[in-house]
């Protein structure tokens, strides 16, 4: 069985052949959608985004030079910085509602300890929401586009181990946030931030 | 921050950012416009290409022109300097 293209490959085609770039945007599409979903918060600026990453891209692919970094981190600095202007262009950080971001419950959650667990993941989103945009954005590449810190570190433009510092720093910047400076929770603590708070006091 | 308890928080962010699956609707119809975007951008680059040609080919005959009416000037003045010498 053959490998398939690389993205260098494949980039290297689309210069001769456009209609090859729906491989590269196959590859893609849902990693910078997810990216851009939790940048922006709702699916409908998300979509919007998405296509102008990869409309910008398919226009601007002559630009793209191989000098190391990943197809995949060009597009997400496209993406990023689509997305930071949509933040400046629309001036509703602060109002913005991670409303539609899907709370998911376990199936043998009960009614009562399913809306506990969802206000739990109200306000650990809001904690996430809260931090340094560089910071969210690590997190999105972690946890949803599943990336590692290399990965992450050249579509952020930092070395590996400057990455593995400011995770750490964030996982203890959110855990400060929810339980608080003085190691009480915030009011309405339940569930797992419970749980997180009892873990904390172990040491 | 102990091992333990970084992981717990690393639990949890991953419970919450969980990733989404955009629409299929979405995913197909960008993917059509995309692939129409790049039609039209290679039947602009071939119309420009062919442009470029017309133009360069006019040009040169143009050029052509020029420098085998200025050879043939030349040719001629050079016949009539020789001709008083017989």
């Amino acid at each position: 069985m053959t490998e398939p293209p690389s993205d260098l490959e494949l980039v290297a085609q689309v210069r001769k052949d456009s209609s090859v770039f729906g491989l590269l945007y196959e590859r893609y599409v849902t990693k910078i959608y997810n990216y851009v979903y939790y940048r922006t918060g709702n699916h409908h600026d998300a979509e919007d985004l998405t296509g102008r990453v990869f409309y910008r891209a398919l226009m601007h692919i002559d630009r793209f030079v191989d000098r190391g970094v990943p197809f995949s981190a060009w597009l997400y600095r496209i993406a990023h910085n689509l997305v930071a202007n949509w933040h400046r262009d629309h001036a509703r950080r602060q109002e913005l509602s991670l409303e539609d971001v899907t709370l998911t419950g376990t199936a043998r959650e009960t009614p009562e300890s399913a809306t506990e667990a969802n206000e739990d993941r109200q306000r650990l989103l809001g904690a996430i929401r809260s931090l340094p945009t560089e910071r969210q954005e690590l997190l999105i590449l972690k946890f949803v586009d599943h990336l590692s810190n290399a990965e992450i570190g050249q579509i952020m433009g930092r070395s590996e181990g400057a990455i593995k510092s400011l995770y750490h720093r964030t996982l203890l910047a959110l855990r400060d946030d929810l339980i608080g400076p003085d190691g009480e929770p915030g009011t309405g603590a339940s569930g797992w931030v419970s749980g997180l708070i009892d873990s904390a006091d172990e040491t | 921050m102990t091992m333990r308890k970084r992981n717990d928080m690393a639990d949890l962010v991953s419970a919450v950012l969980t990733p989404v699956e955009p629409s299929q609707q979405f995913v197909t119809e960008l993917r059509r416009s995309l692939t129409d975007a790049a039609l039209r951008s290679h039947q602009s680059l071939v119309r420009r290409y062919r442009t470029a040609i017309l133009i360069g080919a006019a040009l040169f005959g143009s050029l052509a022109s020029v420098v085998g009416v200025v050879a043939l000037i030349v040719r001629q003045r050079s016949r009539m300097r020789a001709e008083p010498a017989r």
